[in-house]
């Protein structure tokens, strides 16, 4: 699913923090979105599935297309756009009062599925998918919160994918993990790209490096300042031969 | 933290315990309340709440009368008044009913005074909107309504005393006291003078185990519940019933007359016993043609022996007046002044008061 | 001295609630020592013979408060749920100053309240629904009073929703965001979130909630004394005037001269602070545990 932002502002009450950002992510890709602390990276993010309305004094102007349709438009659900726009967030956030089976089809269980063989069977696939099945069968049926922190990782990225999304937006998925379950989830993510359009914030240059096609730099000019797009470009390219001195500037640690 | 603190702060929560143990009455109680000195005398009295707004006006005035003399008076009930009289620390206390003689032994401060005070009557008031006429009703039948046998207003024995009055098809609720009172030991004392089944069940008693009903606190609970609840039927202080307008009986007196409460029917009840005493004080259902038959007084509770002579004779003087020249004070409030040969009666009960030792109090 | 202060104020507290005891075990150890169990187990409560039992007013206070609660515990939730998720901050604190200022009135108004309005609406519109419902025997048999059990119920829940709500709206605001965010990227709406991921990893401190507004209607005196119909008597129904531990110390105490009573009013005092202390502590414990976890995983996650 190709993803279009077009001349996105976003604003928390009264402070600009993005300002006219407009790309394009084509569809079955993995787009890294990186940018010194402070660039709107996360809120970005965040508009693409329409949670930073969820924000208390939150404000957005200009349009986000999904495959060319508006998601902004008055008819749309944002409950139903977020089950096609799933999302994984910085720190690891399984459900505390369910099972790690529970978790995983929990997306379902919110879209009014009810039937047990059915959640069962989805949790299956999608744990599978992740690794876990596998990898602790003895314990899916116990509170989520005894997993590793990788674990209850990959255990929210299969939560996202039970639902069968076509974007995955990820957070700087693996900033609380070790780098073994970097890796894992790098692994993973590498494997989801030739299902789901992928966005990935990140911290991580190496990892951008790693897993991206293209990359997205973000950065404000100043300290508090809003988030503009630098440049957009195939990784490689980016990260080879920089367009713009910024993004030189930031990527040899002399910015952000 | 250094040895001084550890004591210091030890000594605090010592003192804070201390002051804990006095509040919850662990120390022994303060000697009489009536401390004479060189400029004032303050005398403090508690009990019955019949009592309070003729003791307000009345002290009221006598203090006017009498610069450096104050009487502070505490409305807490008939059965605080007692307890609080028996502690000592009170000058003296009022009820609705006499002290009996085990709540006299158990009086410290020496032998107890009994002084009729003031008179009063209840009403029987009842919450029937569709009746206008005032209603007759005999102690017998009233019994067996306090007794939840009779528990419609439409039964025949209640029809049978009001002829051509269309009672409704609805439920008795008995309203009565919830707290102990005087009020309610006179009330039970007609019923049980009335009928032997109230008489041999639940008795008369300051606190009555009801066989039915719902209680209110104090003569306004009850009003209030008896004006809330539609068929209602609960006994009040005459005074409530009047100034409330609620539809109250005409009682049939031991004359088997029906008699509307009022200053001037009770007082002829009264009339019709002159000498009262703490062992004999039950006013209700006298004979006379007149009288109203729920009736009592209240008393005033005093040690015979005062904690000085100059405090005696304040007492006695104060008292002397509160039940002579001042009973034109009650009959202006709704109570009956005293009748004389209870004044006199009253009068020398009070000159038995002597100082401390049993020296005499004279002028 | 920083350091011994905590444990010094725990020893004074300690002695002043052993000084309560030790005072209110004194004024009850003649009743104890007249009556024996019977003190407890006892349904006759006639002073004037010298019978005294206590269980009728326990079993009081275990019916009102359990009803008050029945009331309470889904309202004080749906509230609880509206204000955390469905106002707009601005309304929500004034919502949360008026829930605050409902929480302060006096006891004696909210009794004045329950007979002026409460009374007729209980014996006009309530009581007839419940016939109307449940039939005119059993637990909604005799006359319609208006006062009685279920109107003091209806006021002690009126008078502890405020603690319900406010405790719940803190113990679920509690709750890390990043869980509701979680729920609702997965397309849940607000509703979901709230109810199946906020609620559940609260619940410790809701039931927190629940236990302390419980103990809240235990302790409430004036209001239920108002409005409960003084009967020392089992209710029978929900229609019935009954009594409860508190009702009977306030209507009784000030004139209980007959041998015992005050001391058996007493014993129903001690009964009751027992009673109380164990709920409060319980409820109190509960909300901290509920609020401190918070407080370790929004630590964990910030690390």
């Amino acid at each position: 699913m190709e993803i279009e932002v077009r001349q996105v502002s976003a604003w928390f009450d009264d402070q600009l923090v993005l300002e006219d950002v407009s790309f394009t992510v084509p569809s079955l890709s993995v787009t890294a979105l990186i940018g010194p602390s402070g660039s709107g990276k996360s809120t970005l993010l965040r508009v693409i599935n329409r949670m930073h309305e969820e924000t208390r004094g939150s404000r957005l102007e200009g349009q986000v297309l999904l495959d060319g349709e508006e998601i902004y438009a008055p008819r749309v659900d944002p409950a139903t756009l977020r089950r096609s726009a799933g999302m994984v967030f910085q720190a690891p956030n399984p459900f505390p009062n369910m099972t790690i089976l529970e978790n995983a089809s929990s997306g379902l269980a919110f879209n009014g599925v009810r039937k047990r063989s059915v959640l069962e069977h989805a949790a299956e696939r999608v744990l599978r998918l992740v690794g876990l099945w596998e990898e602790i069968p003895d314990r899916l049926r116990r509170p989520a919160v005894g997993l590793s922190g990788g674990q209850q990782q990959r255990l929210c990225i299969a939560r996202a994918i039970a639902v069968e999304p076509d974007v995955l937006l990820m957070d700087e998925p693996c900033s609380a993990l070790d780098p073994i379950s970097t890796l894992a989830i790098e692994a993973l993510l590498k494997e989801l790209s030739a299902t789901y359009t992928i966005i990935v914030v990140t911290h991580d240059l190496q990892q951008a490096a790693r897993v991206s096609d293209s990359t997205v730099f973000l950065s404000n000019n100043r300290a508090g300042g809003p988030g503009r797009v630098i440049e957009v470009s195939p990784t490689v390219k980016l990260f080879t031969e920089p367009k713009d001195a910024r993004t030189e500037a930031y990527l040899t640690g002399r910015l952000g | 933290m250094s040895r001084t603190k550890v004591l210091a702060s030890s000594a605090g929560s010592l003192l804070c315990v201390g002051a804990l143990l006095v509040t919850f009455g662990l120390s022994s109680p303060a000697a009489g309340a009536a401390r004479p000195s060189s400029a004032s005398l303050a005398i403090t009295g508690a009990g019955s709440t019949f009592d309070a707004p003729f003791f307000t006006k009345a002290f009221y005035e006598y203090g006017n009368a009498h610069p450096g003399l104050r009487v502070d008076y505490a409305a807490i009930g008939s059965g605080g008044g007692i307890q609080q009289f028996q502690q000592g620390t009170v000058a003296f206390g009022a009820t609705d009913v006499p002290m009996s003689s085990s709540e006299v032994a158990h009086t410290s401060g020496g032998p107890t005074l009994q002084v009729p005070v003031d008179l009063g009557g209840e009403a029987v008031a009842y919450n029937l909107a569709g009746v206008k006429v005032r209603l007759k009703m005999s102690g017998t039948i009233l019994g067996d309504i306090f007794l939840g046998k009779i528990r419609q207003w439409n039964d025949p024995r209640i029809a049978g005393l009001n002829p051509g009055v269309r009672l409704p098809d609805e439920a008795i609720t008995v309203v009565h006291r919830s707290d102990g009172s005087g009020t309610t030991y006179i009330f039970a004392s007609y019923l049980a003078d009335t009928s032997s089944a109230w008489a041999r069940g639940p008795g008369v008693s300051k606190s009555i185990a009801w066989p039915t009903g719902v209680g209110g606190q104090g003569n306004a609970g009850v009003a209030g519940l008896v004006h809330e609840i539609p068929g209602a039927i609960g006994y009040v202080e005459l005074a409530y019933a009047v100034e409330d307008h609620f539809s109250f009986f005409s009682l049939q007196n031991r004359a088997g007359n029906f008699i509307t409460p009022s200053l001037a029917t009770v007082a002829a009840d009264a009339a019709h016993k002159s000498k009262v005493s703490a062992t004999n004080f039950g006013i209700v259902d006298e004979p006379g043609a007149n009288s109203y038959p729920i009736a009592g007084y209240s008393w005033l509770l005093l040690h015979q022996r005062a904690t000085s002579v100059k405090s005696g004779q304040a007492l006695q003087a104060l008292f002397v007046w509160l039940t002579g020249q001042a009973q034109s004070i009650a009959g202006s409030l709704n109570y009956v002044p005293l009748p004389s040969g209870v004044r006199a009666e009253a009068h020398a009960v009070l000159a038995e008061m002597t100082g401390p030792g049993g020296v005499a109090l004279a002028d | 001295m920083l350091r011994a202060s905590p444990r010094l104020a725990v020893m004074v507290f300690g002695a002043l609630l052993l000084a309560i005891v030790i005072s209110l075990g004194t004024g009850a150890a003649p009743a104890i020592g007249h009556f024996g169990t019977g003190l407890l187990t006892g349904t006759v409560w006639d002073p004037q013979a010298v019978r005294l039992g206590a269980l009728t007013f326990l079993v009081g206070t275990i019916e009102t408060t359990a009803l008050a609660m029945v009331v309470v515990v889904p309202i004080g939730l749906g509230c609880a749920l509206f204000l955390v998720g469905f106002v707009r901050p601005r309304l929500r604190s004034m919502l949360s100053t008026a829930i605050e200022l409902m929480a302060g009135v006096p006891s004696v108004v909210y009794g004045l309240w329950g007979l002026q309005v409460g009374a007729p609406f209980v014996r006009t519109i309530l009581e007839p629904a419940l016939h109307a419902a449940l039939g005119s025997t059993g637990i909604a048999g005799g006359p319609d009073l208006g006062i009685g059990l279920l109107l003091g119920s209806l006021v002690l829940s009126m008078m502890v929703l405020p603690t319900m709500v406010a405790v719940t709206r803190d113990v679920l605001a509690a709750v890390p965001d990043d869980r509701v965010e979680g729920a609702l990227a997965l397309g849940a709406t607000r509703w979901q979130a709230l109810t199946r991921v906020a609620l559940p990893a609260a619940r410790t401190g809701v039931l927190g909630a629940a236990t302390l507004a419980m103990g809240r209607a235990i302790g409430e005196t004036v209001a239920i004394t108002m409005v409960i119909g003084n009967n020392p008597a089992f209710a029978h129904s929900l229609f019935a005037p009954a009594d409860t531990m508190t009702s009977v110390i306030a209507s009784e105490f000030t004139a209980a001269t007959e041998p015992f009573h005050a001391s058996a009013l007493v014993f129903i005092g001690v009964l009751l602070m027992l009673v109380s202390v164990i709920v409060n502590a319980g409820a109190r414990l509960l909300v901290r545990a509920t609020l401190r976890g918070s407080l370790v995983r929004q630590r964990v996650a910030a690390s």
